[in-house]
């Protein structure tokens, strides 16, 4: 039940902020604030719980089901879960929501009612999207995210919002689609063998053969979660909705919905496709360590604070790929590691830029330079996150970092070293920020820059406890969320044995004569 | 000789055209429009009643009607229809410089035309109730007559509508000659499972086109658009829905009984014409400034995606397309519906730029509209998403993958035009809007949000509607 309070609250706050947001404006953001710290702190009681109790093999790793009729002729149920692993990913979603919304605490211009309904249903999308355990649910939150995306991205973004806004649009929907496709596959192929018709995920495991057919059904999840992720060659919308997107946008989008797609290729495509993903496996770390690499140039080309962020995140996006990609215990554990670390990170390079932006109107960096003066406060924090991000011993993103390419090494030498590069360019691109914004001469234009506020100081301060924590104490996720990966690794292995997956390598014109035959009495 | 049961079983419809009748008599004794209105009503009221009561299972009544779960569904389908235009239709006719009655009339005899077509069973009453329909509908579409537009919708309406008949007719004829049988029955048992001679197939080719005229497929869709803009709003409604409606449901007939489909031909003539409706459709939708016109090739592309139901040619695939049809009704009831509510004695909002900034100035209606729109490009949380969903589903499950993807694709094209007329509505320079009918019926403020709540309902849990499938 507290995983359908969880959404419920975000929707539910959402809409009434929207209502009560004629009375008086300032309600929808306090609104928000109080119903993220709600479920905040509903998740941190079942971390609690459950964080002594790293064998969870009674349950096979599941902290909590629940499970209520939906479609019935459908084969679909309204069916939440929860394991460690989106029992991390949904609490990393209410503190950078509640980060998102301190960040735009005071510069919504217009209509702060929908802006806050828009945040607070994009966040219940995403929950929804760790949380739910059926094919058609899932996709159903996977969408809901789009629409209120688009709408904070085209009316409270920057300049060039309306092209961003449609940019974003198109290339996600296209994915989307494209997985819905292979959804249905799936729910078919399953429908055939079985005779039961189900959506359901834990039924649909071990449904997809290998060969072509599989292969195809893999790449319809593939197309949809490397859209969102973004990562080559399907990134061509990142740099645009992460620049033009007002601060809590970027947030949610760069530390939050990319996290839908990493753990949307933790969570279905390796357990779903087991074989096709491995024979995947070599182009995907290709692909995995382009982007690092290209990600990485691109970053260090940029004038636009923003724009060099974005790329930044593209480029650890690949270690992303990479670690999936790898096969083994120990990237696993990096990817995860990583979903969290650089979700912290890049949420508060993007909210510096904000508190930037506030003081300076302009995201050039070239019109900036020597803040440090101004502001030793934020040049520190900016340093710590920096540093973050370019892996530096001691805080989150390196233990993440370490364990992905770790893990890569066992599982291909070359491309491990290659990928290890990325590291070296992300110290270039990083401290240039660092150069170019806090220090240098001083900036052509005088500002006059005010210190940190207090609310500043929180969401500066609540980021850096949890990233300087993460670098020291690692186990704290990982082990919360091992049960979660032993699973992963037994489908895999039940698989591997299984007599019938050999048997049943259906063509795809093998299942077309099957529905031929079937195709008056199917079961919908 | 037709006994008193065969009544029975077509009361819903005898009871339409009685009403037509007493709406008649009744403007011939003292005109009224509200009494009018309100008649119309209850009829349609009354109609649907009988509908309820109506006996499960599948009746022959003389062979020239069938009644059956199928077409019982749909005939609820229209008459609701017809409902909603009416309470529509009289807000929107009070502000015209024009008669008003005869309105009601021509509604009941086009709805009666309609709901005769959805359960013919036989060339003969089809093409009857297909002439009914046609015949009233001229009257219907060129009712304002002060405006030259929409006498010049009516006029092209009616020769177009009328070459699509005789095609029909000739394809019909051209089949009885080859097998001399003009009731499904019959046609399937001489047909002897799609054993297709050329003359049958020309005929059914030939009817095809008369089909594709009225459902308005590409490359029969020329008309659409300038009726759709021309007509008063209440008569393109109709036009959009009830008429597609019932014309599709025929064919679906025809064509499922006579196992036509399973003919390679066939069904790739269809594959064909529903991948240009749908890649057509959106395309020049996106061209379209003026938002009756955007919805009329809109209404193109969704009757290409419901073809993806007929061509499955299985129950799942009649039961999705009837799905899909119902939700197709709503959202576009509910998009002329608001074009309707905001039209005044100055005429309706037809460019998209009117609706520049609504939601700042009238925020509800603006989200109904935007949601509207979301349905029409099937974005989950609205029905459009359910009709498509299972659209998809049992298009896989026939193994049809080519239109699915067509579907996809063409559809992601449709986000476009649909989309724009939110950003339209959300941007910060606000449009005036004028005086308009809706701010001042309550009639129309209450069935705006019925339409609303309904499409949020199918989009979110639509079992309680797929229920209702079940019966066929």
């Amino acid at each position: 039940m507290i995983l359908v309070a969880l959404l419920l609250i975000l929707m539910i706050g959402g809409l009434l902020g929207w209502l009560l947001s004629s009375v008086n404006k300032n309600i929808p953001k306090w609104i928000s604030l109080i119903a993220l710290c709600t479920d905040l702190v509903l998740v941190a009681g079942l971390w609690i719980e459950n964080a002594g109790n790293v064998n969870l093999s009674g349950k096979g790793g599941w902290i909590a089901d629940v499970q209520f009729e939906w479609i019935p002729s459908f084969g679909s149920t309204i069916h939440f879960g929860m394991d460690g692993i989106s029992l991390v990913m949904t609490a990393l979603t209410f503190f950078l929501g509640i980060a998102a919304v301190l960040s735009s605490w005071k510069n919504v211009e217009k209509s702060e009612g929908f802006y806050h309904f828009n945040i607070m249903w994009l966040l219940a999308g995403i929950t929804g999207v760790f949380l739910s355990l059926d094919m058609m649910l899932f996709y159903f939150f996977w969408e809901i995210m789009l629409v209120p995306m688009f709408f904070i991205i085209t009316i409270w973004g920057h300049e060039n919002r309306k092209y961003a806004g449609w940019k974003f649009f198109l290339f996600t929907q296209i994915g989307g689609l494209m997985m819905l496709l292979s959804i249905l596959g799936l729910y078919f192929l399953h429908g055939y063998n079985t005779g039961a018709y189900t959506f359901d995920y834990f039924q649909l495991l071990g449904t997809a053969p290998g060969g072509a057919l599989g292969f195809w059904l893999m790449a319809g999840f593939l197309i949809a979660f490397f859209v969102k992720l973004p990562t080559i060659p399907f990134h061509s919308w990142l740099p645009d909705a992460y620049t033009e997107a007002p601060v809590a946008g970027s947030v949610i989008v760069a530390a939050l919905m990319s996290k839908t797609a990493a753990y949307g290729l933790l969570r279905f495509v390796i357990p779903f496709f087991p074989e096709a993903a491995r024979s995947f496996a070599i182009p995907g770390l290709i692909i995995g360590v382009a982007a690092i690499l290209y990600g990485a140039k691109m970053s260090y080309g940029q004038r636009n604070y923003k724009r060099l962020i974005a790329f930044s995140s593209f480029s650890h996006m690949g270690f992303i790929v990479v670690g999936v990609f790898s096969f083994n215990a120990l990237a696993y554990q990096g990817v995860l590691m990583l979903m969290v670390a650089h979700g912290l990170s890049i949420a508060a390079l993007f909210i510096i830029s904000e508190f930037v932006y506030d003081r300076t109107r302009t995201m050039d960096m070239q019109a900036m330079g020597s803040f440090w003066d101004q502001m030793p406060n934020l040049g520190g924090y900016t340093v710590v996150f920096i540093m973050s991000s370019l892996g530096l011993p001691g805080l989150a993103n390196f233990v993440a970092e370490f364990l992905i390419l770790a893990g890569a090494w066992q599982f291909n030498t070359v491309l491990s070293v290659l990928a290890t590069m990325g590291l070296i360019v992300s110290v270039t691109y990083s401290m240039r920020i660092l150069q170019k914004v806090f220090h240098q001469s001083k900036a052509p234009v005088e500002y006059k820059l005010n210190p940190m506020s207090p609310r500043e100081w929180v969401v500066m301060g609540g980021i850096t406890i949890a990233i300087v924590w993460l670098g020291f104490f690692p186990q704290s996720v990982i082990g919360i969320a091992q049960p979660a990966f032993d699973n992963i690794k037994t489908i895999q292995v039940a698989e591997k044995i299984s007599p019938q997956m050999q048997k049943q390598t259906y063509t795809l014109n093998q299942v077309k004569a099957v529905s031929k035959t079937e195709q008056k009495g199917g079961d919908l | 000789m037709i006994t008193l049961e065969e009544l029975k079983w077509l009361s819903p419809q005898i009871i339409i055209a009685a009403t037509a009748i007493l709406v008649m008599l009744g403007i011939a004794v003292k005109r009224n429009h509200l009494f009018s209105s309100l008649l119309t009503l209850a009829g349609l009221i009354a109609s649907f009643i009988c509908l309820l009561n109506a006996e499960p299972g599948q009746h022959l009544a003389s062979n020239i009607f069938i009644i059956d779960g199928f077409g019982n569904y749909l005939t609820g389908l229209i008459i609701c229809a017809s409902f909603v235009i009416t309470l529509f239709a009289y807000p929107y006719m009070q502000v015209q410089k024009t008669i008003k009655e005869e309105f009601y009339v021509l509604l009941l005899l086009a709805t009666l035309g309609a709901d005769c077509m959805v359960i013919s069973n036989h060339f003969i009453t089809f093409v009857l109730s297909l002439e009914v329909l046609s015949v009233s509908l001229f009257g219907f579409i060129g009712y304002l007559k002060n405006e030259k537009f929409s006498i010049e919708a009516g006029i092209k309406y009616l020769i177009m509508a009328a070459v699509g008949s005789s095609f029909i007719l000739f394809g019909f004829a051209l089949i009885y000659m080859a097998t001399g049988a003009m009731d499904l029955q019959a046609l399937n048992k001489a047909l002897n499972g799609g054993d297709l001679s050329p003359l049958v197939l020309t005929g059914l080719a030939l009817s095809i086109v008369g089909f594709g005229f009225k459902m308005a497929l590409v490359p029969f869709h020329l008309w659409t658009p300038d009726i759709y803009a021309g007509a008063p709003a209440p008569s393109s409604a109709f036009v959009a829905t009830v008429s597609k409606g019932a014309a599709f449901a025929f064919l679906l007939r025809l064509f499922y009984s006579i196992g036509g489909l399973s003919h390679d031909s066939i069904w790739i003539a269809f594959a064909v014409i529903a991948t240009a409706s749908m890649f057509i459709g959106n395309w020049l939708a996106l061209q379209q400034k003026n938002i009756k016109r955007m919805l009329a090739y809109s209404s193109i592309s969704h009757l290409g995606y419901l073809m993806i139901g007929f061509l499955a040619f299985s129950i799942p695939g009649m039961r999705s397309a009837a799905f899909y049809l119902t939700i197709y009704f709503v959202s576009m009831l509910a998009a002329f519906g608001l074009i309707i509510y905001l039209s005044g004695r100055k005429g309706e909002p037809l460019m998209i730029e009117d609706y520049r900034g609504l939601f700042w100035t009238k925020p509800w209606l603006a989200a109904f509209f935007s949601v509207t729109m979301l349905s029409l490009a099937g974005v989950p949380f609205t029905a459009g998403f359910m009709g498509k969903f299972y659209l998809l589903a049992s298009g896989m499950n026939s193994g049809g993958i080519f239109l699915l993807v067509v579907l996809v694709v063409s559809s992601t094209i449709g986000l476009f035009y649909y989309l724009r007329v939110v950003s339209v509505m959300l941007s910060r320079n606000s449009a005036e809007v004028p005086e308009h009918v809706g701010a001042n019926s309550w009639v129309l403020k209450l069935l705006v949000g019925a339409l609303f709540i309904l499409l949020l309902w199918f989009g979110m849990y639509p079992s309680v509607f797929l229920q209702m499938l079940s019966g066929f």
